[in-house]
């Protein structure tokens, strides 16, 4: 062999061995392997793994086609596979927000998602809490250009034609970068788990399903495009909205 | 010539598993990937939180201890224990939600609503949870009262204290506030769901000119005048949807 021979067997052989460990670091990626900041206290890192394990013990009898083609089954090892495909590292912030409870910063690290204190301060409903988690984790794609949120149209009124308002701020969402437009996106992959969870869910408690219908149709509000939201409706089932 | 061929064959390879590659990436593109990962070790740190906060006593809600209190018997007092224990995990979907706190007496009852007076109004999974139970299982109209009272509670201002409004936020933090406003409003919510889910139960039953059917529409129409308006706006819809008003 020439020297360019064996320089290209040798390059050939580095980008061979490089396929075989990342493909080797996807499959292997599980949800033991998610890391925490020092600062993560003990009752947020329990709180966190409790909620993932209970995603991780879901059995589905069905599942919608848009959950198919988000998440795939209704299925805990499904959820967990597809969480830890996505984070890889946890670690404690406020968020920029005193009300948050948890975030994903792209430019700072993709793949880590960031938890507050209000995880377990705040006395959100378990499938609430994990929903958000979920919402967060969409948003670590990179290769989407982590499903950013549109702004909410002025005005943004809700299907009763009031302006939706922060109940407690009394801040307007109308022209904030708090709605979409897809169902692929944050609030519409979180919108799509939690009604799949409310249809679909076999072992959960009749009170997870109440909570995961009430929280959903709550998110499915922040939805503005007319085409994802009669997709949507056709995906859960739900009638057609009169015009 | 033949290292040439190898050559070829190499670029070949690399070509392919650099394709490969790219194809696997996009995560989307493999609906219903069901690589095994299991982490059921992890679930029994579920049944090993306890941090729930402390109640804060009585709250001055409209919601008081409606269900004259009975001497609870050693079923209603197994069932009280399990509550406090559900409660204090923060785990949801306890099996015994389901297998244990169903067929709830008088007695158990009274107790329920007694501590939900006696929950910090912030907790709102707790007091939630409580409605949620209470809900299930409506069969008298003198349990009316306490859904009256709930709905009829002022709206919570913050998930940190009740009484005092949250600061003003940005349109960056609105995303990242979106299911605040429910968990505000979640017991007030769970009430709706329950009343109108068992009025929708009489109907079907052809019970609409009973007693319990009457007694809930009427507890709707006054939730039509809560202080808490998304609760207002809700029971407006429930109403419509039940009488036609």
């Amino acid at each position: 062999m020439t020297v360019t021979s064996k320089t290209l067997m040798t390059l050939f052989l580095l980008v061979v061995a490089l396929f075989a460990s990342k493909v080797n670091a996807e499959d292997a990626r599980d949800l033991r392997d998610l890391q925490f900041d020092a600062n993560v206290e003990e009752p947020l890192r329990k709180q966190m793994l409790g909620d993932l394990a209970f995603m991780g013990s879901v059995q589905g009898s069905n599942s919608t086609p848009l959950h198919a083609k988000i998440f795939g089954k209704v299925d805990g090892p499904t959820y967990s596979a597809w969480f830890a495909s996505r984070i890889q590292s946890v670690g404690k912030n406020a968020c920029g927000s005193g009300n948050a409870v948890a975030c994903v910063i792209p430019f700072f690290a993709s793949n880590k998602m960031w938890v507050t204190k209000n995880y377990t301060q705040f006395d959100h409903p378990q499938i609430a809490r994990i929903s958000v988690i979920f919402h967060e984790a969409r948003h670590s794609e990179v290769q989407n250009g982590n499903w950013s949120h549109a702004n909410c149209p002025t005005p943004f009124r809700d299907e009763r034609g009031n302006d939706v308002k922060s109940l407690w701020t009394g801040a307007l969402l109308a022209g904030q970068p708090a709605c979409d437009v897809t169902p692929f996106g944050s609030y519409g992959s979180q919108t799509v788990l939690l009604k799949n969870i409310a249809m679909n869910c076999a072992n959960c408690t009749e009170k997870v399903r109440a909570d995961a219908e009430i929280y959903g149709n709550d998110q499915f509000g922040r939805i503005i495009d007319a085409k994802a939201k009669a997709a949507m409706r056709a995906d859960f089932g739900m009638k057609p909205k009169r015009i | 010539m033949g290292s040439k061929k190898i050559v070829w064959v190499m670029l070949l390879v690399l070509a392919v598993g650099i394709a490969g590659w790219g194809v696997l990436k996009p995560r989307d593109s493999v609906p219903g990937v069901e690589e095994t990962v299991n982490i059921a070790p992890r679930a029994s740190e579920a049944l090993a939180l306890a941090e729930s906060s402390p109640s804060a006593g009585p709250t001055g809600d409209p919601v008081k201890a409606l269900l004259p209190a009975q001497k609870l018997n050693a079923a209603d007092s197994r069932k009280i224990s399990i509550l406090r224990e559900l409660i204090q995990t923060r785990n949801d979907n306890d099996p015994r939600m389901d297998t244990e706190l169903r067929n709830l007496s008088a007695a158990a009852k009274a107790e329920i609503q007694s501590i939900y007076r006696d929950t910090k109004p912030e907790s709102r999974n707790e007091r939630g949870t409580m409605v949620f139970l209470l809900g299930r299982e409506i069969r008298d109209p003198a349990e009316l009262s306490f859904f009256r009272g709930v709905l009829q509670e002022k709206p919570c201002l913050s998930l940190e204290n009740c009484e005092r409004p949250a600061g003003a936020v940005s349109g960056d933090e609105e995303h990242l506030e979106t299911i605040n406003d429910t968990t505000a409003s979640y017991p007030q919510l769970i009430a709706l769901r329950a009343l109108v889910h068992r009025a929708n139960e009489l109907k079907e039953a052809s019970q609409e000119g009973s007693a319990l059917f009457s007694g809930i529409l009427d507890t709707l129409r006054e939730a039509r005048n809560s202080p808490n308006p998304k609760i207002a706006d809700a029971a407006q819809s429930a109403v419509k949807e039940l009488s036609n008003e």
